[in-house]
């Protein structure tokens, strides 16, 4: 059974645009995307393309650059959602395809931007932090660093020299948010995807008008 | 060669598009680098105070051995086959920990001592002196290293030193 708005008197639609934009409009809202800790709140993180938070010891660490950064991806996502939904109520307009791909494959970058820093960054601290670090502590120590690629709990070991080891249980996981993220790229791809439907009837509009 | 008014405002709006999605991107690092005086450091990395504070939160979690933090009470000369004596944990860090373990050999008198806590665990408040009695049992094993085990954060630090006369190293 095939569902025909235009002849309940609706204007031709991308519905899977319009939800998505509503959804992306609220996805800079919603949460971290990602979570850490170390130990019970020794390092507490929280990350998502729009906010982060990081905690050492109860105190809150935080870059100029990367806030700014997270900023303007929030605007862009909030930017992307509203004319995602324009260009998905006015699915027939001329203008409408520009705006809906402007908006659709945002939150599916950002998805795999995420990913890739997570495991860039687990690679970083198992594999090189502990030979820069080792040789700077005093009286020699050896850094044992097991950080989860994306999900997991693992231990990590520090000792410095003989004297001091400490052990830090360090747990990862990606939050329900992620999985709305993942519901909205899909809706994006989607949305683009059967954006090219108007885009031909456009064409064929055009042409019989041509003769 | 003619366009129509529609293939103008789609390229238009094709551009101006473009253009917001590069504003979006190149817009942090002018207002990041314009808000700290085109300072590069200041506007990647947290503040001093921030450092400063996160530094003063791991004061004393490395660099001290158990001869700063543990203080034995005196051990008497003719303890026999065992003895109690107070310790007390001269606690140098901002959050409060809990004494899990300590244990190991000391000597006295030509004899071997190994150590344990009368109790199984003590809480220590932030930079707080906590002393806690430890009972020593008579063995026959080397007397090896003192071994502390202590809880904070979720972390287990582990220290270890050799008891001397005159205190520990």
């Amino acid at each position: 059974m095939k569902l025909n708005f235009q002849k309940h008197g609706l204007p031709p639609m991308n519905w899977f645009g319009l939800v998505a934009g509503v959804l992306m409009l609220m996805l800079p809202f919603l949460g971290p995307w990602w979570r850490a800790t170390v130990g019970t709140g020794a390092v507490d993180a929280g990350l998502s393309p729009f906010d982060y938070n990081i905690s050492l010891f109860g105190h809150l660490v935080t870059s100029a650059l990367v806030g700014y950064f997270l900023l303007a991806a929030k605007l862009s996502v909030i930017i992307g959602g509203a004319l995602m939904i324009a260009g998905s109520v006015g699915a027939s307009r001329w203008w409408s395809r520009r705006l809906v791909r402007f908006g659709a494959m945002q939150v599916f970058w950002m998805l795999i931007g995420l990913i890739a820093l997570l495991v860039l960054g687990a690679f970083f601290l198992n594999n090189i932090l502990p030979g820069v670090l080792g040789g700077m502590v005093p009286g020699g120590g050896a850094l044992q660093l097991n950080v989860p690629y994306i999900e997991g709990a693992t231990m990590s070991t520090i000792q410095v020299g003989a004297v001091v080891t400490v052990t830090a249980p360090i747990t990862a996981w990606l939050t329900e948010i992620f999985w709305v993220a993942i519901f909205v790229a899909a809706l994006g791809i989607a949305a683009r995807i059967y954006h090219r439907r108007f885009a031909r009837q456009e064409k064929i509009v055009k042409s019989r008008k041509s003769k | 060669m003619t366009y129509s008014w529609v293939e103008v405002g789609e390229r238009a709006l094709g551009w101006g598009l473009k253009l917001l999605g590069i504003a979006l991107f190149v817009g942090p690092f002018i207002a990041a680098f314009a808000a700290h005086d085109w300072d590069l450091r200041a506007a990647v990395m947290p503040s001093e105070e921030e450092m400063a504070e996160v530094q003063e939160a791991l004061t004393g979690l490395f660099g001290r051995g158990v001869g700063n933090i543990l203080t034995f009470g005196g051990i008497p000369p003719d303890a026999g086959q065992s003895f109690t004596v107070p310790v007390t944990f001269n606690s140098p860090f901002k959050f409060p920990v809990t004494i899990t373990d300590l244990s190991g050999g000391i000597s006295v008198a030509n004899n071997t001592y190994r150590l344990r806590m009368e109790r199984e665990s003590e809480d220590v408040p932030k930079l707080e002196n906590k002393t806690f009695n430890v009972i020593g049992v008579l063995t026959t094993e080397d007397a090896g290293e003192i071994v502390l085990t202590f809880e904070g954060y979720g972390l287990t630090v582990r220290l270890r030193a050799v008891a001397e006369p005159g205190g520990l190293r």
